[in-house]
């Protein structure tokens, strides 16, 4: 900031502006493509639960019931020693209203993460085919924060949210009409529009903008700075402890011991909780260090209305002598204030605390700011397309169509792909080796050949196409649930299941949102510029020749 | 209260607010009467009352959420009302000012009785 304004003072007003103009541009460019995903796929993210329940039609076949919880913990442990008796962790989820079977998750001896689901009636596996194995709606808060990309992806996403808070404030700074400009929106005047509408989403969601970016840096403030408590806590987990108030994480001994029956630790950490269990965890199990956590359930009711709703009850055990180490009461809070204020931070990031008007306010929030991020990469081509800046030489021209391509097939590319998941939720036999890895597998393949459209087709012809078909693909949805589940809108609204028909519908309006985005560019692109529909030469050669004509 | 209610009425105010603050700024005041000219003490009365109903609906979000979830739902509700108005004032201008007025004829009186 100080040379900031150093430079401000030594040369002529407006010089800073330039500068600031200058970087608004291309670092809201650089960043905004791969910042357009995380928001658009954080907005679909904020209704994980409804997306995964509409892409899992069918409940697996289990009678539901209110379940004796201590005989299925000891269903998951028995399995669970047969199969890994010795490993780095296990988990045992009990049944849920969505989710009715024993899901377990554990580390194999390969260390690979590994999951089965047991049926609750037997103890035995469910087979593959019982129902459609999927990762749902959490396959978009994965990209969102991550890319499935594990910490990598994280960092990655971390450098893209600076850069969105550096453009933020710059574009604060060059916006010169903030209040006179406040309510403007001009449509049909080209470039114009195109401003107006970048300054009024942006300027309109501001508040939100910043919150979210903020609150997601501070979320992860333990991996994106990692270096004091590296330094400080060299001891696996040691910082957490200390800041918590927890038992310290024991190191393996590699002395073998087995575990004691989790069914009487769950009696009796839900008997100090005064509530239900959802997860038992045990820390390497089958060594003479092994350690046992028992979860309370998470209560939406009683979190709502809370931005510090504190745990949901949590009480530790030695699981191989049984020995009570610690207990969390539901709704107590550890760790200071520091503490408790990134825990408000991350409430406020997750959008869980105030029912669906806060989820809704989320989705359309974030839906502007990635409105932002997309009319401002539109913009920067709008206004070079009518004129060339020549700023880069004689490469501008290709430089300029390598922002074309990226702008389409990050852009209308990563809608379509999003919706195509939906479409290969229903297409992906059910049973198959790997199905949710596939559906994923699906999606980013579908990205992928969008940039290779983008990048054979003419920017205006691909902009087009890739609208038509991600409205196709939106509006036809219902026809192909329809045609594969026998559900569609009019099923779930008969039935009264607000999210699968919430889903539906608002796919149905996505689709018609972009049909006629579609519509009006092929419109504009009729009346205004014959020639643009016209065959373009080569990509070399075009270059050549708009240098010629500049 | 109805749930749907809950939900806008803190919306409507927002909008209504909003548009009062816009119909005092010449430009877009010409956009919804173009053959009228305010002075400014007319203006100065509209901003008054759009930041008279834009704080009016922080009422409604508090008593519905509680203090510290119903402030962030207010500035939530800012930008929805606020974004609401600019896609209507664009390309309705005339109805975006009709339906401020009901919007205030409508909650105005539910805030106060309920």
């Amino acid at each position: 900031m100080n040379s900031g304004t150093a430079i401000a003072r030594e040369e002529p007003a407006g010089a800073f502006r330039q500068i600031m103009a200058w970087l608004h541009t291309w670092g809201g460019l650089l960043a905004g493509w791969l910042l357009f995903a995380i928001f658009f796929t954080g907005s679909l993210g904020v209704f994980d639960d409804a997306i995964t329940r509409w892409m899992k039609p069918e409940a697996p076949a289990v009678e539901l019931r209110d379940w004796d919880r201590a005989s299925l913990v000891r269903m998951g442990q028995s399995y669970l020693e047969e199969t890994v008796p010795r490993s780095h962790f296990w988990s045992i989820g009990l049944p849920t209203k969505d989710i009715p079977v024993i899901r377990l998750f554990y580390e194999d001896e390969q260390e690979q993460f590994q999951s089965e689901r047991l049926n609750p009636a037997t103890g035995e596996p469910m087979p593959n085919d019982a129902e459609r194995e999927t990762e749902g709606g959490h396959h978009f808060v994965h990209m969102h924060y991550e890319f499935h990309a594990g910490t990598a992806g994280v960092w990655l996403v971390g450098v893209f949210t600076m850069a969105m808070l550096v453009a933020l404030v710059s574009g604060v700074i060059i916006h010169k009409r903030i209040f006179k400009d406040f309510f403007s929106f001009r449509p049909g005047k080209g470039q114009r529009s195109w401003l107006d509408a970048h300054n009024a989403v942006s300027v309109l969601s501001l508040p939100f903008l910043f919150m979210i970016a903020y609150t997601g840096l501070a979320t992860f403030y333990s991996l994106y700075m990692p270096a004091a408590i590296e330094v400080h806590y060299p001891e696996e987990g040691s910082f957490f402890a200390e800041l918590l108030d927890q038992p310290r994480h024991r190191p393996e001994t590699d002395v073998d011991a087995a575990v004691v029956p989790l069914d009487g630790l769950l009696l009796r950490a839900e008997a100090e909780m005064g509530r239900a269990a959802s997860f038992v965890v045990v820390e390497h199990p089958g060594d003479s260090s092994a350690a046992a956590r028992v979860f309370g359930v998470f209560d939406e009711a009683e979190a709502r209305g809370k931005l510090l709703p504190g745990t949901s009850g949590r009480v530790e055990f030695d699981a191989v002598n049984g020995e009570l180490w610690d207990v969390q009461v539901p709704g107590e809070i550890r760790g200071g204030a520091a503490t408790a204020t990134q825990a408000v931070m991350r409430t406020l990031h997750f959008a869980g605390f105030g029912g669906y008007t806060v989820r809704w306010l989320y989705f359309l929030l974030g839906m502007a700011g990635a409105a932002m991020m997309a009319t401002g990469a539109i913009l920067v081509m709008v206004k070079r397309r009518q004129k060339s800046l020549r700023e880069f030489g004689i490469h501008t021209p290709r430089v300029y169509r390598l922002v074309e391509v990226l702008n389409v097939g990050s852009i209308a590319g990563l809608a379509l792909s999003c919706i195509a998941m939906l479409w290969l939720n229903r297409l992906i036999p059910i049973g198959i080796e790997d199905r949710a890895a596939w559906e994923i597998r699906g999606f980013f393949l579908v990205w992928a050949l969008t940039l290779l459209h983008a990048a054979l087709r003419p920017a205006g012809r691909a902009w087009v196409e890739q609208l038509l078909v991600c409205a196709a693909l939106c509006l036809t949805l219902p026809v192909l649930n329809a045609l594969t589940t026998g559900s569609h809108v009019l099923v779930y609204w008969a039935q009264g299941d607000g999210p699968r028909l919430g889903v539906e519908l608002t796919v149905i309006v996505f689709g018609l949102l972009c049909g006629l985005g579609a519509y009006g560019l092929l419109r504009r692109q009729r009346q205004a510029r014959p020639l643009l529909n016209a065959a373009r030469p080569p990509l070399l050669q075009r270059g050549a020749e708009s240098e010629a004509r500049g | 209260m109805n749930a749907w209610l809950i939900v806008l009425l803190p919306l409507l105010l927002c909008y209504a607010g909003m548009t009062g603050l816009s119909l005092a700024m010449p430009r877009h005041q010409r956009q919804v009467w173009p053959a009228v000219a305010l002075a400014p003490p007319y203006r100065n009365g509209l901003r008054a009352l759009g930041t008279g109903l834009l704080a009016l609906a922080l009422l409604p979000c508090i008593r519905a959420w509680g203090p510290s979830v119903g402030v962030v739902l207010w500035l939530g509700y800012l930008s929805a009302g606020a974004g609401g108005l600019v896609l209507l004032l664009s390309w309705r201008p005339r109805s975006a000012a009709l339906l401020a007025g009901v919007a205030v004829a409508v909650t105005v009186p539910v805030l106060l009785t309920s």
